[in-house]
């Protein structure tokens, strides 16, 4: 009987303890997200430890504690030293936060992070491709940021474009990281003999004019070979199509206005553009701009110095893509690379792991990498520092993604047949409308009904 | 008395071999059967929560379904037929030419020789500028000699990719045959040309009864090699136009790569392989009957 009694009391004791451990998921202060709210998706054990101890209402910086285990995705010496130089400036802020950095090279990216997300060992930290993200979102191995995000003083001063148009890849409509950089398709042209083209009909009458096969000169620079995005810029751009599924699950890729626009592209090639397009990589598009022979590309800020060292100043400048033919707004294909991403784990510290990854895409950071690697950065005040104010091309991509007029599609980038789609059937297909022996529709079409396939079968896999 | 194991004689034979049949079993058995056992499974590396055994379907997708696979194989007998044929005819003239006595024999030998020594890729970097149709040399050489009046993409054109790429790797592969030819013509004894222009015979004759009975099984062997080599080239081909435009230049090996290593399905890619290593199989096996291969020898 006094067994019974004390085990009675013992149960109200621990019933008490649970209803004040879940007490303290009141709304968190402004400035930093709580513990419990960082871990209402974490494991159970790491609610119970960090419920036990109530946090204080602002924390500064040194109330933060613990250990971050940070994996750096991306290894190759520089960026091994950057991010040695972000661990010591990061712990200068933060001096009770230890944060332990390794680093693994790219190819290994999918092992390690399968291991881990397998055996419930994932880092706290990690950085991820864009096409890698929303698999492990998927399989549970991911902490939604949105509650730390709602509560981080400095998320205005990431270009919004990136925040938001992430939530297009998941499918419960969370943000799952903090991008590591910003891209755009850019169509590089040549300022020193005419104004870049504002509509499609300018487009293509330039294209026309600066034709001159005699010369060997030529309008335009088709990309043959790796090509998916930028057929898909001139798709989405001309039709101004946003979204690349509709609601009910149909691909938008085989819209009649996409047919008309890539019938119009592909109309280029030989009439205004190099036969050997057909066969070429970024490499080669680049380089028949650098030589003078096209006068327009389309390809992202990665070729400005190739444009820089063998055009010169003055005779290249960057442009956005025309405006949509019946919309007053500019449509781009969303370019990110990828992430920083918190891993769920029994971390009990997981306030420590977002100040790591906030502090990575804040302003000292990223200004050190983003000058370093040359890479497009994602945080505004970072476009204000005289070396980015010189690169007319990161000033574009700035007011384009900070502007509400700027509509980002999100292709499917995470489905396991993306690539396989691009290259098998966009390239080949494409190449093959190139050849005469195919036409533009049967291409979109194929593309069309793969991507559903594709995508049913991903939110099948969901399901389960 | 019982001898100690290791004073066995018997045992010394299997003692020398075994660190032979050692590292073949873990660098060519062992991958081998990893190939044929991956062939009967669903295994994408995009697709890990798909992984599972499907027997017999890949090979029945790839027979029945695969519109890619029955033309990759007109290509790849295209490619074997050109480029075996093509690098014999000339790896044997130029051994016949590097055979004789003149001035400079060690310097051309030498330079003959130096296309084989240059790795695929740097060989397709060199063809690839070649190539080029605003800068490459065979365009303004062409030009210049008027054999045409407007640059060419020679990889990019349909009537000239499958023949470009064809060329380049042509040029790296005769030095092949003109060693090893120039090899066994040097182990031909000149009493059997004398014996033969004795008999009234004729620098033809001197070849045609002399010189290829000689080289018949080292010819046999060559071919054999060359065709089992081109069947899987990839290196050249994939690096000048990826088994572009379209499928033009796809060959069996191609599509396996792009299958198994750009798309990550190890199954399918698998499977291709193993259809491929059949097929080289059945046709060596073919091959080395219909040309009686070392049989001369064996009735000595």
């Amino acid at each position: 009987m006094k067994k019974k009694a004390i085990a009675i009391v013992m149960a109200c004791i621990m019933v008490m303890a649970l209803f004040t451990a879940c007490a303290s998921t009141a709304p968190a202060p402004k400035s930093e997200p709580t513990t419990t709210a960082a871990t209402a998706n974490n494991t159970t054990s790491a609610e119970a430890s960090t419920a036990a101890e109530p946090e204080p209402a602002v924390k500064t910086p040194a109330d933060y504690t613990g250990t971050v285990v940070y994996w750096q995705m991306n290894a190759d010496p520089v960026r091994n030293d950057i991010y040695e130089q972000h661990v010591q400036g990061f712990s200068k802020i933060y001096p009770n936060v230890k944060v332990e950095l390794s680093n693994y090279p790219a190819n290994q990216t999918l092992q390690k992070i399968d291991l881990a997300a397998a055996s419930n060992d994932m880092p706290d930290a990690c950085d991820l491709g864009l096409n890698q993200v929303p698999p492990y979102a998927l399989k549970g191995a991911l902490v939604p940021l949105d509650d730390y995000i709602a509560n981080w003083d400095e998320k205005d001063d990431i270009l919004p474009a990136l925040l938001e148009n992430q939530r297009k890849y998941f499918l419960d409509n969370k943000i799952y990281s903090l991008p590591l950089n910003a891209q755009l398709g850019i169509l590089w042209y040549r300022p020193d003999l005419f104004d870049a083209p504002k509509t499609w009909d300018e487009f293509y009458s330039t294209v026309e004019k600066f034709t001159d096969t005699a010369k060997k000169t030529y309008g335009f620079s088709i990309r043959g070979v790796n090509a998916a995005v930028n057929d898909m810029v001139f798709m989405y751009a001309y039709s101004g199509i946003t979204d690349f599924f509709t609601p009910d699950g149909k691909c938008t890729i085989n819209d009649p206005l996409h047919v008309e626009a890539m019938e119009k592209y592909f109309g280029m090639y030989k009439k205004n553009t190099p036969e050997s397009d057909i066969t070429n990589s970024f490499k080669e598009m680049s380089a028949v701009y650098d030589s003078g022979t096209a006068m327009m590309i389309l390809h992202n800020t990665g070729s400005y110095s190739d444009h820089l060292k063998t055009l010169g100043p003055g005779k290249f400048g960057a442009a956005r893509i025309p405006k949509p033919i019946n919309g007053d707004y500019l449509v781009d294909i969303d370019q990110g690379f990828g992430g920083y991403v918190m891993g769920k784990n029994d971390n009990p510290n997981p306030d420590s792991t977002f100040a790591f990854i906030s502090y990575l895409v804040g302003f000292e950071a990223e200004s050190l990498r983003c000058k370093t690697l040359g890479i497009v950065p994602t945080n505004k005040k970072v476009f204000e520092e005289a070396w980015a104010k010189e690169l007319p091309q990161y000033q574009l991509v700035m007011d384009a993604l900070s502007s509400p007029d700027t509509k980002l599609v999100a292709p499917p980038i995470y489905l396991p047949d993306y690539n396989k789609i691009c290259t098998d059937i966009a390239d080949k297909g494409f190449q093959n409308v190139m050849l005469g022996n195919t036409t533009v529709k049967q291409v979109l079409d194929d593309m069309a009904s793969a991507f559903e396939k594709a995508n049913n079968e991903y939110k099948a896999m969901a399901k389960k | 008395m019982h001898q100690k194991w290791y004073k066995n004689k018997r045992l010394t034979p299997y003692l020398f071999i075994s660190p032979a049949v050692l590292l073949i079993s873990a660098f060519l058995f062992y991958p081998m059967f990893n190939i044929f056992s991956y062939s009967l499974w669903q295994y994408n590396l995009n697709k890990p929560y798909a992984t599972m055994f499907v027997g017999l379907n890949n090979f029945i997708q790839i027979f029945t379904q695969d519109k890619i696979f029955y033309g990759t194989l007109g290509v790849t007998a295209r490619w074997v037929i050109v480029q075996v044929t093509a690098q014999f005819i000339f790896g044997m003239v130029t051994a016949l030419i590097l055979n004789q006595n003149f001035k400079g024999r060690g310097v051309a030998r030498s330079l003959v020789f130096l296309p084989w020594s240059i790795s695929g890729v740097l060989a397709s970097v060199l063809w690839s500028l070649i190539y080029n149709e605003h800068i490459g040399v065979l365009n303004d050489l062409f030009l210049k000699i008027g054999l045409i009046d407007k640059s060419v993409a020679w990889l990019g054109n349909t009537s000239f990719s499958f023949m470009s790429v064809a060329i380049a790797d042509f040029w790296r592969g005769v030095p092949f045959f003109a060693i090893t030819m120039l090899a066994a013509m040097q182990s031909i004894p000149m009493e059997l040309y004398e014996s033969c222009r004795i008999d009234g015979g004729s620098a033809i004759s001197g070849f045609r009864y002399v010189t290829l009975p000689f080289l018949k099984n080292n010819i046999v062997l060559t071919t054999l090699l060359c065709s089992v080599w081109e069947f899987k080239n990839v290196d050249l081909i994939y690096n000048l136009t990826g088994g572009g435009p379209g499928y033009l230049t796809t060959t069996l090996s191609i599509y396996i790569t792009n299958s198994a290593v750009n798309d990550k399905d190890f199954g399918y890619g698998s499977a291709l392989a193993v259809v491929s290593f059949i097929f080289l199989l059945l046709a060596s096996f073919i091959y080395l009957r219909l040309t009686k291969f070392g049989k001369e020898e064996n009735e000595v």
